[in-house]
């Protein structure tokens, strides 16, 4: 049997992108992937084969509420359940809200939103900036069962590789004003200079992104004037999108510029190439608006939105040294207890899932990057029956999944039916910083400091599923009254927060004790919570000070009676799909982490964790960014390490 | 299955989506204001003329693989463990070695399930199961068919309630695996795949009228130009205040 130098669990961003950078290294590298290539699979089947879009996709219907099947389930169902307090209150393999994971190559990068945001200096300190906060008595209140730790990493060690990650999702956004939004905050101003806060300077990063900001859509033109008129700076919203301004997109001119900016002398070995060793002459075409990306599948031929399909995959493949393998589940990290290294990778091909057939792969090396619901599954069905790697007891704790649900939605007065078009592009438009951190200053949550994050304005996209779900719902709404909620529904818009979900303890990922999937193993059991800097509902915390911000961003269109009605959101701890972090925190110290700061397990070292399991924290954008560059990191590390011939050991 | 009663499903397809008059409730300076549908002072637009029975009618003849796979369920269901149980180093000790209790598969349970009976027994319990279409509707229509028979309505919005609220004086069949409020649920939503879905291109205009009202512009194949944005955003700002 072939012994692979890498086996890597799972192709998006953190599995997708060091899949490529190993084997250009040179490393023997097969990719395995739990659901098929759709992509491929759509451009041979659909009603439009060769032509520039597949339509197949391009229905709500379709693609959204379909629900999965056993052949074509982009989104991962049925393998996890979440159990939030009371324990009492569980539901399970949700594929809507839980478990919202890629099943197709390029995972969750395929039906990821697309926001392309990098996050600060102070996030990689937030415990000793919180600290330096406490002191002074102006941090908003937390419990012992939160488990704040720094980043084991400083900012500026990430910062190369967020211009080579920026590079290859073809970030589109306006360096200049998102730093504008983020210098006139209040936050920014009133809390520089406190220990972790970072260098001023760090907060603008010297590369522009490598696209021009997405054109401004109406929903996004309402919350960017909106915002202004509150007066928070707003700015666009940079998505990993070409932006259908800018033309045809070149990764490899782009991966020159971040090449550029990180300076020849500082460069590691690897990247002293030039780009056009790096990356073929490929194209990706400009994004045509179509609307149907966001959470939904870009089947634009050359991959206008960003993910590891159209960008690193295709690259990978050219490679002589790979192989890709899809309809893959792994289940097994196979473990030598003896010599306590892992051997290889066992999973069940199930291109015919009536027919599932054993395979293993035999491997120096393991990368895991299933997202961090289901990595953290796979580890712990893997090794001693505690799990793989988890002599500590940290595997599968301090899951973090961000506050959604928290937000303000907001409906327009009937004379507005049809202004707001938000078939344009992406869901999300136009964003501010102004909240990044929010002041109570009110009498119950004291001149205190929460750590908020980013406001987005949000378009509505899914009127079937927001129609299905009125005649389901409990009391279901038929009738005229439910034609008219579908009226509702086309003049609303949302203001969403990516808000930071600070980690705690009892957040965790367990195998669950009974339920199994269809071919019989555990499924993940996710437990979650919120404390008191979180606020366990609207009125309390930085939930309640985030409500009233939302409040005063709509202040103006109420006075001038744009606006029916703004109706606020809590932040809902069964929404867990969307962004996973955290059950593989990385660390220093081998009782307080699972992975040591080259992502690597500290119990097993030939084992790597890549996909956002390893964020210690979680900040208040999206991860996405965040996985890329520090996949591009690790690789870069193991490439480093290897040439030096220290071995990873 | 036996002959779909094709004209009271329109009837109460009609009480779970009056589109005549809700159109005729909405303001005229909607965005499309001159469609066909929209004839002056009478408008014209019914499930009928969408197509809606036809669509479902459609959605079950296409429902096999739906069967299959609900057939799989079953089996697994049955069998949680079966292939578990065959791969090397798993089985009841290594569940035993992981304190995990008895296996359970589900994804019926979840309801997650685009399709399914509520009313299989099973022992002394009503179970739910996963199904297709066919054979979901195939229960379903002749319940419903004979139902109407027995009580024929004269307000088809209040029967309608009568029927998602399971009321036994209807006599819906109690050896029926689908409920009637489970019917109309169900129905409900295969309708509003059909008025709201963008399956097929547009043959006659009020496929997609619904879309159009509601200014939901999206369709298979579309795109826009960076103009087009503009334009909108200029639309909205010369209503703006």
């Amino acid at each position: 049997m072939k012994t692979y130098d890498f086996v890597i669990v799972g192709s998006g961003g953190g599995g997708g992108t060091i899949s490529w950078l190993l084997a250009k290294a040179g490393f023997s590298v097969a990719l395995l992937e739990q659901g098929p290539d759709l992509h491929k699979e759509l451009e041979q089947t659909g009603d439009q084969a060769g032509e520039a879009y597949n339509a197949e996709v391009h229905d709500e219907y379709r693609f959204r509420l379909r629900k999965p099947r056993l052949q074509r389930r982009p989104r991962g169902a049925y393998n996890t359940r979440r159990e939030v307090e009371p324990r009492t209150n569980s539901t399970f393999f949700q594929d809507l809200m839980g478990g919202w994971t890629g099943s197709t190559l390029g995972g969750g990068t395929v039906i990821w939103g697309t926001w392309g945001l990098r996050p600060f200096p102070l996030d990689f300190k937030l415990a000793t900036f919180f600290k330096a906060l406490e002191k002074e008595k102006i941090r908003g209140d937390m419990d012992d069962r939160y488990s704040l730790v720094d980043w084991p990493i400083p900012y500026s060690e990430m910062v190369p590789f967020f211009n080579v990650a920026e590079a290859l999702l073809a970030v589109s956004g306006n360096r200049d004003d998102v730093f504008e939004s983020v210098r006139q905050s209040a936050w920014f101003n009133a809390l520089k200079g406190f220990d972790g806060f970072g260098d001023e300077k760090d907060y603008r990063p010297e590369m522009d992104y490598p696209l021009p900001s997405y054109p401004r859509t109406p929903v996004g033109h309402l919350v960017y004037e909106g915002a202004k008129a509150a007066g928070m700076v707003p700015c666009d919203l940079p998505v990993s999108i070409v932006n259908p301004r800018s033309g045809p997109y070149q990764t490899r001119a782009a991966i020159a510029k971040a090449l550029a900016q990180w300076g020849p002398r500082r460069r590691a070995g690897f990247w002293q190439q030039q780009a056009k060793e790096l990356w073929s002459e490929r194209i990706r075409t400009a994004c045509t608006m179509c609307g149907f990306c966001g959470e939904y599948l870009c089947w634009g031929k050359d991959g206008p939105k960003s993910g590891t399909r159209v960008s690193t995959i295709p690259e990978f493949q050219d490679l002589p040294n790979t192989r890709t393998i899809c309809n893959a589940r792994a289940y097994e990290v196979l473990y030598d207890e003896r010599k306590q290294r892992a051997t290889g990778v066992a999973y069940l091909d199930v291109n015919n899932p009536d027919d599932p057939r054993r395979e293993v792969l035999s491997a120096k090396h393991v990368i895991v990057s299933c997202g961090a619901v289901q990595t953290a599954r796979l580890l712990l069905m893997s090794g001693p029956p505690g799990g793989l790697g988890n002599t500590s007891d940290q595997l599968g704790r301090n899951a973090m999944f961000h506050l959604f649900g928290l937000g303000m939605t907001v409906f327009l007065k009937p004379k507005y039916q049809g202004l707001l078009r938000s078939e344009f592009g992406p869901t999300g438009n136009t964003a501010t910083y102004a909240n990044y951190l929010v002041n109570g200053g009110g009498k119950d949550t004291g001149d205190k400091w929460f750590k908020a994050g980013i406001f987005a304005s949000t378009a509505s996209k899914n009127p079937l599923e927001n129609a299905v779900g009125s005649a389901t719902g409990k009391p279901p709404v038929l009738g005229l009254k439910l034609l008219q909620q579908m009226d509702l529904y086309a003049r609303r818009l949302e203001l969403r927060i990516t808000g930071d979900d600070l980690p705690r303890r009892e957040n965790r990922v367990e195998l669950d004790p009974n339920y199994v999937d269809e071919f019989g193993f555990p499924v993940a059991r996710v437990a979650r919570s919120f404390g008191p800097h979180e606020g366990a509902d609207e009125t309390k915390g930085m939930q309640k000070v985030v409500l009233e911000q939302m409040t005063k961003l709509f202040d103006s269109y109420v006075k001038k009676g744009v606006i029916d009605e703004l109706r606020p959101g809590k932040a809902l701890l069964d929404l867990i799909g969307d962004h996973q972090m955290g059950t593989c925190r990385m660390g220093d110290d081998p009782k307080q982490s699972v992975l040591n700061r080259h992502c690597q397990m500290h119990d097993v070292p030939n084992v790597f964790v890549v996909d956002s399991s390893f964020m210690p924290t979680s900040f208040g954008v999206n991860p996405m960014v965040t996985v890329v560059a520090n996949a591009l990191r690790v690789g870069t590390w193991i490439i480093d390490q290897s040439r030096k011939g220290q071995g990873l050991s | 299955m036996d002959a779909i009663p094709r004209e009271n499903l329109y009837l109460l397809a009609e009480a779970i989506l009056p589109l005549g008059r809700w159109l005729a409730g909405t303001p005229t300076q909607r965005p499309d204001a001159l469609a066909p549908w929209r004839k002056p002072f009478t408008p014209q637009l019914s499930v009928r003329d969408v197509g809606l029975i036809e669509f479902i009618e459609r959605q079950i003849a296409e429902s096999s693989v739906d069967g299959a796979l609900a057939q799989k369920w079953k089996q697994v269901e049955k069998e949680p463990l079966a292939v578990f149980n065959t791969l090397p180093g798993k089985g009841p000790a290594w569940r035993a070695a992981r304190i995990l209790g008895d296996a359970k598969f589900g994804l019926v349970e979840s309801d997650n399930v685009e399709v399914i009976l509520d009313h299989v027994k099973s022992g002394t319990k009503r179970v739910s199961r996963a199904s297709s279409r066919r054979e979901f509707y195939g229960h379903a229509f002749p319940a419903f068919a004979r139902v109407v028979a027995a009580h024929p309505p004269s307000d088809w919005e209040q029967f309608r309630d009568r029927l998602l609220n399971n009321d036994t004086s209807l006599g819906w069949p109690a050896t029926c695996p689908v409920t009637a409020g489970r019917f109309v649920a169900q129905f409900a939503k295969d309708l509003l795949y059909g008025l709201l879905g963008m399956h097929d291109q547009p043959e006659r205009p009020q496929t997609t009228a619904v879309l159009a009202e509601l200014g939901q512009r999206r369709r298979k194949g579309n795109a826009y130009s960076v103009e087009d944005v503009r334009a909108a955003v200029a639309a909205l700002q010369l209503q703006l205040p």
